[in-house]
């Protein structure tokens, strides 16, 4: 077999390509124990400087020889012209190159909140390291930077309790899980105004040893674009969370019959479906929200076996959510007058035409909108007892 | 392909063709006179002369030790004595008898362990053939053990070996075909097939290779492989290399050829294709989902040896972003204070895993285990103690020890891309790794194993062959044999 290169030609072929290959990017060598494991990073704004508070991870020794370090992270507070510039700063006073990829948690003040957050954001999309999927969230009545060292979990690394405690919120749905992108999606749609989660400061209602803080991740910031405007509640996210159909778990309180009892529905499942009509030219929306729950919690003694009992029972159930969402509807269209929860979206899936007129003014015509709410409570079970615990003996 | 076989083989091995024979005298002393000449200074041969009842005199020449005593005695000294036959053939009580003329096959019929018998007044002498076994037992091979299947493995006897091969296959297509190779050393190699299935023109090509080898010992079928491969500085090995009659009886029931070398247990088999490094004879015998898990397994572990370190170091020193963070802060603990950058890092443990692989093989088996013991303190546990090396790679290296016995053919190979890999992960990341791979790739695919592309049936490719590829399909689905293999009789099935 004849060889279609000469042994020169081959190697010259081989040098040829790898050097082809490699000139088509920049290529960084850096060992691992020299990078400066970014896990939460904070943005304030200080007399129009930028302030960067960046939680560092102190990788742990995994064997034997060193011992765990007493606290397993640094703090790092830089300041600069530009966020970028903040960022970079932080080589000047910190001893490892501060590597963006493995931030998980995005914090941004209330102020820096209002006055626009697509400019700082846009150092994360640009750059090849920050990473659009952090969690971000807005630090309510705080500087942004006092969230950072403050762990009341389990975790040691206040990063890693960060990003538990957003993933464990889903188990009550009073916060919004928001990750960078999901900000853009909505940032850059019409027909629906950003939220994003929030996190504060809570001192322990009594007061234990020494720590006395806590994160509380409650309750929504709303945004008009990119500036934020105000604040939902706990209960008001939750309804949000029911319109847009993200509720996962969580616990209806109902009041019972008897007076200052109360019965605990948990949501098992919750689906919602936003439909919209156009009548006179002007959107009627719709919203059905259906709830699949459980008894979990009975203070009264009534007879949940009985048949109409329970429908009593889902009834005050649905009156609770309907109110929970009316109320939330209310503040949306009358105190903010923005589209957070994705009307506009339905419109334009479901009147192409109409919604190109609409869409300019999409947050005036909603606020003007009629909003009917239908919620169908269906309780399913009543956990591992068929009666109330209180019920008298002998009945 | 026609190419390749351009050549018409040469019938004849020229090497062995010396000068002209010698014809055997009439008179027995001038033969003793001559043999005793030619093989001078040999004091293991016997020359027993005698005188039989028809007042005859004789010759029986013999190898100390070669030959079976008892039955000499027995068969042929008894019957030489006491009766009278003029013709010897009658007389003498064994079948395995030829006779010659020439002084030369006399000579060359003792070196091989024959009795030669000459009688005075005759130019025809007899070899009588009762030479004692002296072989070692057949056993399971060490090399390729198996919990399903025949547990018999070749010896180095190459008669015996073909005994192991015909107990498989009674059939008269069958064929063996021997010759001697080396000048010197005259090793017997036997070329085995069956006719009917053997692909005719890679029959041709083996014979023509081997008749090419001009060499004047052959003491391992190693030496043949190196003498008949087609890329003498490949990585990959092109011709199949066995222990086990019953992985033989396979092959050449695929349309293979063995090639059998007295004095090794080894046997070869051409052409060899990429995928048959991953098979073993097991997969034929277990079930089909079994089997074929093991396939998936060993694909797994052919991907783990070659490319973990390298991927350890390209993602660990160009890559942090691509590993989980949780994970990254690991690695990044374990590394703290480790001097070495991790491409140092992971080639000086990769050495150190050769070093004390090599010599646990080396060793006699009662110091073996203290270099285990050595290798896992020092390895294992010290240099991670003392923060020379990170915890991750060790790991690393480990989980690639492991997975590379896993494709024993492939062992030594995917040491070297192994390397290859680690380096260029060290050096250029992932995109080295994946220059790496394009160009091992289309290196593999150019390679020819005896006319048969290598990387044969998944490029060239069919679909109706992958059968017994990634996946090993259940027996009765395997219709065909191999087309790229078997000539023109494919059907394994149902008619001819």
């Amino acid at each position: 077999m004849k060889a279609i290169m000469s042994a020169r030609n081959r190697i010259i072929f081989i040098v040829i390509f790898f050097l082809l290959a490699n000139s088509s990017g920049c290529v960084n060598r850096r060992e691992v124990d020299k990078l400066g494991l970014l896990g939460v990073i904070a943005v304030d704004h200080v007399d129009n400087q930028t302030v960067v508070t960046m939680e560092v991870t102190k990788p742990r020794r995994l064997t034997g020889g060193g011992t765990a370090a007493k606290e397993p992270y640094v703090i790092v507070q830089t300041r600069g012209d530009s966020f970028f510039d903040a960022v970079r700063n932080a080589t000047n006073k910190f001893d490892r190159k501060i590597f963006l990829s493995t931030c998980r948690i995005f914090i941004i003040s209330e102020t820096t909140a209002k006055k626009g957050i697509a400019e700082i954001l846009d150092l994360w999309c640009r750059d090849h390291e920050g990473r659009e999927s952090d969690y971000i969230l807005i630090a309510k009545d705080t500087e942004a930077s006092g969230i950072l060292g403050i762990s009341g979990g389990v975790d040691d690394v206040p990063s890693q309790y960060l990003t538990d405690l957003i993933r464990a919120n889903s188990a009550s749905s009073k916060s919004v899980a928001k990750r960078i992108y999901d900000f853009i999606e909505e940032y850059y749609s019409d027909g629906i105004q950003p939220t994003l989660g929030v996190a504060q400061i809570e001192k322990k209602a009594k007061p234990v040893e020494k720590k006395n803080s806590e994160t509380l991740l409650e309750g929504t910031a709303v945004f008009k674009k990119d500036k934020m405007v105000g604040y939902l509640d706990g209960l008001e996210t939750r309804a949000l969370n029911f319109i847009k159909g993200k509720v996962k778990s969580g616990i209806i309180v109902t009041p019972s019959t008897e007076e200052n009892k109360y019965d605990s529905v948990e949501i098992i499942k919750a689906k919602s479906k936003m439909d919209v009509s156009i009548q006179d030219k002007s959107p009627l929306l719709h919203v059905i929200i259906t709830v699949n729950g459980m008894l979990g919690e009975d203070q009264s003694s009534e007879d949940i076996s009985d048949l109409m009992v329970m429908k009593q029972l889902e009834k005050s159930a649905e009156e609770v959510v309907k109110k929970q969402v009316q109320n939330v509807i209310e503040k949306a269209q009358k105190e903010y007058g923005l589209d957070i929860f994705g009307f506009g979206l339905v419109v334009h899936r479901k009147y192409p035409d109409q919604w190109k007129k609409m869409k300019d003014n999409w947050d005036g015509t909603f606020s003007e909108s009629n909003i009917q709410v239908e919620v169908k409570v269906n309780i399913s079970r009543t956990g591992l007892f068929r009666l109330p615990t209180k019920t008298k003996m002998g009945k | 392909m026609a190419k390749v076989f351009s050549n018409p083989p040469k019938q004849q091995n020229t090497e062995n063709q010396g000068p002209p024979p010698t014809p055997l005298e009439k008179d027995l002393r001038t033969n003793i006179t001559q043999i005793r000449n030619r093989l001078r200074e040999c004091s293991d041969i016997i020359y027993y002369e005698f005188i039989d009842p028809a007042q005859n005199k004789g010759l029986l020449s013999y190898i100390n030790g070669f030959v079976d005593s008892d039955l000499l005695n027995r068969d042929i000294v008894t019957p030489l004595l006491t009766k009278t036959n003029p013709d010897k053939k009658n007389l003498l009580y064994t079948s395995l008898i030829s006779s010659i003329s020439t002084l030369e096959e006399a000579v060359n019929g003792i070196l091989e362990g024959n009795v030669l018998l000459i009688m005075n007044e005759e130019t025809t002498a007899f070899l009588l053939s009762i030479r004692k076994q002296v072989q070692r037992s057949i056993e399971e091979p060490d090399s390729e053990s198996v919990v399903r299947g025949s547990k018999e493995g070749f010896v180095e006897s190459v008669k015996t070996n073909i005994i192991l091969l015909r107990k498989r296959i009674k059939s008269p297509n069958l064929k063996i075909q021997t010759l001697k190779i080396g000048r010197i050393t005259q090793t017997e190699v036997a070329v085995v097939y069956i006719d009917g299935i053997v692909d005719p023109d890679v029959l041709k090509e083996v014979r023509r290779r081997l008749n090419k080898i001009n060499t004047d010992s052959i003491l391992e079928t190693g030496y043949i492989e190196q003498y008949i491969q087609d890329r003498k500085y490949s990585p990959y090995p092109t011709i199949g290399i066995t222990e086990k009659p019953d992985v033989v009886a396979g092959k050449i029931l695929e349309g293979r050829v063995a090639i059998f070398c007295d004095g090794t247990p080894h046997v070869l088999t051409v052409p060899l294709l990429y995928i048959e490094n991953l098979q073993t004879s097991e997969d034929y015998y277990v079930r089909t989902l079994n089997a074929s898990f093991l396939r998936l397994l060993r694909l797994l572990g052919l991907i783990i040896s070659t490319l973990l370190p390298g991927l350890y170091v390209a993602l660990s020193t160009y890559h942090q972003e691509m590993i989980p963070t949780v994970l990254l802060i690991s690695i990044a603990g374990a590394r703290e204070g480790v001097p070495l950058p991790a491409l140092a890092e992971a080639l000086l443990m990769g050495i150190m895993f050769e070093l004390l692989k090599e010599s646990g093989t080396r060793l006699p088996r009662a110091i073996g285990s203290a270099i285990s013991i050595v290798g896992a303190l020092v390895i294992g546990e010290a240099a991670v103690d003392a923060g020379l090396v990170s915890a991750p790679l060790v790991i690393v290296t480990a989980t690639t020890a492991v997975a590379s016995f896993i494709i024993p053919p492939f062992t030594e190979t995917m040491t070297i891309f192994r390397l290859l890999f680690t380096f260029l992960g060290g050096i250029m990341g992932l995109i080295g790794i994946t220059c790496g791979i394009f160009l091992v790739m289309v290196y593999t695919v150019s390679l020819r194993s005896f006319g048969v592309p290598y990387t044969a049936p998944l490029s060239p490719g069919s679909v109706n062959n992958l059968k017994d590829t990634f996946l090993r399909f259940p027996l009765s689905s395997m219709k065909n044999r191999p087309p790229i293999l078997a000539g023109k009789n494919t059907k394994r099935r149902g008619g001819k």
